[in-house]
């Protein structure tokens, strides 16, 4: 159990703009049906930038989080060369071009 | 669905000079009105030396000066800096191209949740006057000023005032014209109360240091509000708790007016903490004990609150001005979003938003009434308790007229000796209300909700969660609770509210005739003859009809297709008739035992 970004279901207002600011492992997903943003529990490094983009405070790192960047450096290595470090779901994808891997992840 | 743009005029039909000079003047005309108040009162206050040097008179000056002078120095302040801004619109931004494509394929994978069910609408802001109203920095300030300047004579009233409450401007306003406006106003318009509330109001002109005003700097510590802590239910608490305490101190008359103004004064303060302590309006969320009335019953207006026109256009735009603000607006004070708004439940009508869109796409629409409380797919679950417990109030404060109740309420008071705490309390003789059965009684719809619930999921055979239903189906009790709590307010209004023509000449009964209206003997009683209970009893067969179509309405929206959907149709119907019923025969009831006061219950 990490520590990640948790919501405020009664705040979140599906605006995104956290969704924007989490780029570099893309943790946060907008849930259609009830208009509020979910975060993965095995993409959020707790970097904090969702929290910083937030203009309703909705989305907020537990106090003592602290940024995970071993698993940002994994997940940026995954999504980028797949053929290293990549999961076993990857290997299918090895004579697939960089962009298709990153994408399936999310 | 994403509704498709209107056109939108290019340039303001006001870019002319005179309107330059209106935007002046407007605020120094708040200004001076607000100077003018003061000085009128001061006057008299001078020419009755005798009150002027008690501590009457202490008291008198030591609240308007401080306020007064804190309201005109801001307001100079704010006029200074925007003497020359025009608040006038160049007119929209470009719309992103993208808009037509990744954002209408995005709106559109939201369909279900942004349902619009058919049926006229009508934008306002397609007025040229109301866009132009709107685009004002001082279109909320002047809606606000009045009530806070009546607000402040209520607080001085109550504190310096004759004890006699039927003289006295502070319980006169407060409870027999303040409390049925109220609900008129949210039955009407929704939050239009919260657009002009005074308490508010001061906390947030200290909060941005300002009165209409944009500033760069705000004046508060900016605490996010804990997420454990965030739901409606605090509010609704609140509102209990006051409500509980105004019939034990008996503040709404004919208790004594001090009880009033420390009440409205305790509010006031209380916001000023949170607006100091939290970021923007966390007191309206968590901490005013009208957020949840007023939330629930605006689901009955026919008002859409300011929500965008073009929701495909909102996801594809990055700025987001309405939620965080921008050069010539702040960001919603209420935590709303225009984009994905589905109700208007928190929609405070401050128009800040509007201001703030560079796309000029937020409209403000009128509907038939009631869609707000079936349309929305995003049904809260805390709303529908907050549902429940109040109708229990609405129930309880019915229940309390009648003799049955006081007897048992006695009884109860002497068996578990609150009568003893009561004294300590100096609240009522009778100890009246005891905690216990109040909080008895109002539980009971909670509970009798609940297992309504578990009825109707036992009806689809398990197939729909309880909660869901409660969730979903509570929406449908707003009607009846909405129009019931008028209904209960109406005699009191009726009733007494004629007495304003003599306090507002003679706020604090020392005598004054300011307006020439303190002699005017209008009665009450001439204005609420036998009819008032036939008018409540409307009110509720109004109530019942309304809940019971959008029960209808739920039903088919929410449920469609779902097994047992009829039988739990005909189930919730019944709970709404079942209740109407209930309310139509203790409003008869207490008219019919209660001699003293006829046709209609006793305060
Ligand atoms: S903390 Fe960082 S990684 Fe986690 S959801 Fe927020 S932005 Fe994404
Ligand atoms: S930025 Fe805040 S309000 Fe917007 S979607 Fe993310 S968590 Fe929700
Ligand atoms: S929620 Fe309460 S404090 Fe806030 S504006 Fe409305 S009435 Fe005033
Ligand atoms: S309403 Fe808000 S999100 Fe939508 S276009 Fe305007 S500023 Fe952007």
């Amino acid at each position: 159990m990490g520590t990640i970004a948790v919501v405020n279901h009664e705040r979140c207002v599906g605006c995104e703009l956290c969704t924007r600011a989490c780029g570099v492992t893309h943790a946060i997903a907008l849930n259609l049906e009830r208009n509020w943003v979910e975060v993965s529990e095995e993409l959020c490094w707790a970097c904090g930038a969702c929290e910083r983009m937030c203009p309703f405070s909705a989305i907020m790192l537990p106090p003592w989080a602290l940024p995970n960047k071993a698993l940002r450096d994994a997940i940026y290595a995954q999504t980028r060369r797949p053929k290293k470090h990549g999961v076993a779901a990857m290997q299918d994808l090895e004579d697939e071009d960089e962009e298709l891997a990153g994408s399936r992840l999310h | 669905m994403a509704t498709p743009q209107r056109k939108v005029p290019t340039t303001s039909p006001y870019a002319r000079p005179l309107y330059k000079w209106l935007d002046r003047l407007a605020p120094i005309g708040l200004a001076l009105f607000m100077l003018t108040v003061f000085v009128d009162y001061s006057w008299w206050m001078v020419q009755s030396p005798a009150r002027m040097m008690s501590w009457r008179g202490l008291i008198f000056f030591a609240i308007w000066i401080p306020t007064t002078l804190f309201y005109v120095i801001m307001a100079v302040k704010d006029i200074v800096q925007n003497w020359n801004s025009r608040w006038e619109f160049a007119g929209p931004k470009k719309r992103n191209p993208l808009a037509d494509t990744i954002g209408v394929q995005k709106a559109d994978s939201q369909r279900e949740f942004f349902r619009s069910v058919t049926g006229k609408r009508y934008d306002l802001t397609q007025r040229p006057f109301f866009r132009w109203l709107f685009h004002r920095r001082w279109y909320q300030f002047a809606a606000q000023l009045p009530n806070v300047i009546i607000f402040n004579i209520v607080i001085i009233a109550g504190l310096i005032g004759v004890v006699n409450p039927n003289r006295n401007f502070a319980t006169v306003i407060t409870w027999y014209v303040w409390f049925g406006v109220l609900f008129v106003l949210m039955i009407g318009v929704g939050r239009a109360w919260c657009l002009i509330c005074p308490f508010s109001a001061q906390a947030e002109w200290v909060q941005r240091l300002g009165l209409f005003g944009k500033g760069k700097k705000l004046l508060t510590l900016g605490l996010k509000w804990p997420q454990k802590y965030s739901t409606l239910l605090i509010s609704v608490f609140f509102f209990l708790g006051l409500t509980w305490a105004e019939e034990f101190y008996n503040i709404a008359g004919p208790g004594k007016p001090a009880f009033t103004s420390m009440l409205v004064a305790g509010i006031i303060i209380w916001d000023l903490f949170y607006a100091l302590t939290f970021e923007r309006r966390s007191f309206c969320h968590y901490g005013c004990p009208l957020n949840g009335v007023i939330g629930v019953v605006s689901a009955v207006a026919p008002f859409e609150g300011f929500r965008a026109k073009d929701r495909s256009l909102c996801k594809t735009c990055t700025t987001k001005e309405c939620m965080k603000g921008s050069e010539r607006s702040y960001g919603c004070g209420w935590y709303e979003y225009p984009g994905s708004m589905s109700s208007n439940f928190y929609c405070g009508l401050t128009g800040e938003c509007f201001k703030g869109c560079p796309y000029e796409n937020i409209g403000l629409a009128v509907h038939a009434p009631l869609k707000e409380a079936y349309q929305p797919r995003k049904k809260r679950f805390d709303v529908a308790i907050a549902v429940t417990l109040m109708m229990g109030a609405l129930f309880f404060e019915v229940i309390n007229a009648t003799p049955q109740y006081a007897a048992f309420d006695t009884w109860l008071s002497q068996t578990t000796r609150w009568d003893v705490v009561a004294k300590l309390l100096d609240g009522q003789v009778s100890a009246y209300p005891n905690p216990l059965d109040y909080m008895g009684i109002i539980l009971l719809w909670p509970l009798f909700g609940w297992g309504v619930a578990r009825l109707g999921s036992l009806l689809s055979r398990g197939h729909i969660a309880a909660r869901e239903l409660l969730t979903r189906y509570a929406y449908g009790w707003i009607p009846l609770f909405g129009l019931g709590i008028l209904a209960r307010q109406l005699p009191k209004v009726l009733t007494n509210g004629p007495t304003i023509a003599q306090v507002i000449s003679d706020p604090f009964g020392f005598g004054w005739n300011m307006l020439g209206t303190a002699h005017l003997h209008l009665y009450a009683r001439n204005f609420a003859p036998g009819w008032i209970l036939y008018v409540q009893l409307g009110l509720v067969v109004v109530g019942g009809a309304a809940s019971m179509f959008v029960t209808q309405k739920i039903t088919q929206l929410d449920f469609h297709g779902r097994p047992g959907a009829r039988a739990i149709n005909w189930l919730m119907q019944g709970v709404i008739v079942l209740q109407m019923g209930l309310l139509l025969a203790l409003y008869f009831y207490i008219a019919l035992v209660d001699p003293g006061h006829p046709l209609s219950p006793p305060f």
